[in-house]
């Protein structure tokens, strides 16, 4: 083995050199998630791309939230990004842990099951924390505003 | 005698035309009425070689088949955003994960020159497909076949 060869290996043991393909966490940055409100991780699962279980951050005896997944966009649109982070949280539980003003924790923890929400926060997925900013709630049947 | 063999002829197009502007006007309203409506759709997602590699991809992998090829040549996709007139990702899940199990998902109608753009994008590019679709018969007729930039915007 060539001496620069031998180096290399051992600084690659050590870490010094990454050699494993890292985890894409995409960074602290704002997201748009829509998706439909279910009672369970199985009606999630019927009402979406991908079940996703909200918690309350320092709040683990409130109820989660189950959603049905139907966008999830960074806040320039980009969903290619928005599903490789969200997938990435997966499959822990809750996927999400919501923070914010008590106004919007409580329109999403009262929102009915069957109606469709739009969440706009900023998400730090290393922690999974998700700091809302709005919160919008509507009807099953009526059709999302843009 | 011919007169009158002439006469029952010009009645008997006369009628032929009628039926077919009738099922011109009126197929449309009829499939109205199953609940089969054309809807503007966008969808974004990357070409892939397979249907495996789709679902790694995307949130689903959907077929692409192509009217006037072999009908097992298809594009697969990997779908990470599907929605309908005005941003409602709500329907475009609904009509996707309805028919989502059918290869292919949908057929391209054409036109010609977008069909072939999307046939011709290699594996692993990201593209947005706009048209309209039928949801009912899986029909995507295009309106645009957009390549977008690949991470780090290459």
């Amino acid at each position: 083995m060539r001496p620069r060869t031998r180096v290399l290996l051992v600084l690659a043991i050590l870490g010094v050199i990454p050699v494993s393909a890292q985890t894409f966490r995409g960074g602290t940055k704002p997201y748009v998630l829509q998706g439909k409100l279910a009672k369970d991780q199985s009606g999630a699962q019927q009402s979406g791309w991908l079940a996703v279980s909200i918690g309350t951050l320092g709040k683990p005896d409130t109820p989660v939230r189950w959603v049905g997944v139907t966008a999830f966009n960074t806040w320039d649109d980009d969903p290619f990004e928005g599903r490789q982070v969200l997938s990435g949280l997966m499959p822990d539980q809750p996927t999400l842990l919501v923070d914010g003003p008590a106004g919007l924790l409580a329109q999403l923890q009262k929102a009915p099951v069957g109606n469709k929400v739009v969440l706009r926060g900023m998400l730090v997925p290393e922690s999974r924390n998700f700091l809302l900013s709005g919160v919008q709630v509507v009807p099953a049947s009526a059709k999302m505003p843009k | 005698m011919r007169a009158i063999r002439h006469a029952q002829l010009g009645q008997l197009v006369t009628l032929a035309r009628l039926a077919a502007l009738a099922t011109v006007l009126l197929l449309p309203a009829a499939l109205r009425g199953q609940g089969v409506n054309s809807v503007v759709w966008r969808m974004r997602g990357t070409l892939v070689a397979d249907k495996q590699s789709a679902n790694d991809v995307g949130w689903t992998g959907v077929s692409i088949g192509f009217t006037g090829q072999a009908d097992n040549k298809v594009r697969w996709l990997g779908a990470v955003h599907a929605e309908t007139f005005g941003g409602d990702t709500f329907d475009a899940w609904s009509y996707v994960s309805k028919v989502a199990h059918y290869t292919p998902t949908f057929t391209v109608a054409g036109p010609p020159d977008l069909a072939s753009q999307l046939l011709a994008l290699p594996d692993g590019s990201r593209v947005a497909l706009e048209g309209v679709l039928d949801p009912g018969a899986r029909i995507l007729l295009l309106d645009a076949v957009k390549p977008l930039p690949k991470p780090g915007g290459s």
